[in-house]
């Protein structure tokens, strides 16, 4: 009895698989390469997110990077008397009047948050991060309240009386 | 009956026209997607390098000086270009021809004349 069932059962189904469209091998062929596209296409967009994501920080890494060569040897660092910049200083009473927005233009850094710290306190442009990124660029510099005689820098090298300081100056940009 | 074609073929050859013409569909719109995202990026990073360059270029802006800084071409869609600049105050416009693609960018020229002559992005302080 069970013999003849299971006779019945394998020509019914030798039957119904007559003029079939798709067969099993070829349903699990198309799965298989559905999912290798679909595994190239993702690795191909994450490389993609991955990459533009590398150059975004580098693109802010950079934008600070210059905005802090402008400020430490530009308008805004110490004037030696012939009116000459010193290099990688900061002019306190300079900085310390100066416009925000005026500075910010200056640096190159309209677009961002900008925050400016010398030794850990709050010097200006206190603006709070609001993007996902942020880069803190620290450097040793030389302050100075006013014009810098060559005296004083003969001074500092001597060190006699030097009325130069030097301060850790952070720039964090996001 | 004999010699017909059957409906298991059409089907057949239906799904894997699909499959075929899907796949070059496919195949194309990554290649232009990439070619995209390789011109962006390639502004993006020149973009960076010219600005930086402007910005940094303050810190000698107590003496008189030109600078020139040659151009990078730009490769896409298998040509070179010359990237046109356009500054705008204190923003650079990154653009090429043929492409609508730009990048924009923030720099510093406080007192500096900044333009492009030809291959160059030239910078005075005169």
């Amino acid at each position: 009895m069970d013999l003849m069932f299971h006779k019945k059962l394998i020509i019914w189904w030798l039957e119904m698989n007559k003029g079939q469209i798709f067969s099993i091998d070829f349903i699990l062929a198309m799965i298989l390469v559905v999912l290798f596209i679909g595994t190239i296409l993702t690795f191909s967009e994450t490389q993609l997110y991955s990459q533009k994501e590398n150059i975004l920080t580098t693109k802010l890494i950079k934008q600070t990077d210059a905005g802090l060569v402008a400020l430490l040897n530009g308008k805004y660092s110490c004037q030696l008397e012939s009116g000459i910049n010193l290099a990688n200083s900061l002019d306190m009473t300079t900085i310390n009047a100066a416009d925000e927005s005026a500075l910010k233009k200056y640096l190159g850094l309209s677009d961002k948050d900008v925050t400016l710290k010398i030794d850990g306190s709050f010097l200006k442009l206190n603006n709070t991060p609001t993007g996902d990124k942020t880069i803190i660029l620290d450097q040793n510099i030389l302050t100075c309240n006013g014009q810098v005689l060559i005296s004083d820098l003969n001074n500092c090298l001597r060190s006699n009386n030097c009325t130069l300081t030097e301060n850790k100056l952070s720039l964090e940009v996001s | 009956m004999k010699g017909q074609i059957s409906l298991d073929l059409i089907f057949i050859l239906i799904v894997v026209l699909m499959f075929i013409s899907s796949t070059v569909l496919l195949a194309e719109t990554a290649r232009n997607n990439q070619e995209e995202a390789l011109l962006k990026n390639q502004l993006r990073i020149i973009g960076i390098n010219y600005s930086s360059f402007i910005t940094k270029a303050q810190a000698i802006s107590d003496t008189s000086f030109i600078a020139k800084l040659k151009l990078d071409r730009i490769n896409y869609q298998g040509k070179r270009y010359t990237p046109k600049l356009n500054f705008e105050d204190n923003l650079l416009t990154i653009t090429i021809e043929d492409s609508n693609q730009s990048e924009k960018i923030y720099f510093s020229k406080d007192g500096l004349n900044v333009s492009q002559e030809t291959d160059y992005l030239v910078v005075r302080n005169e």
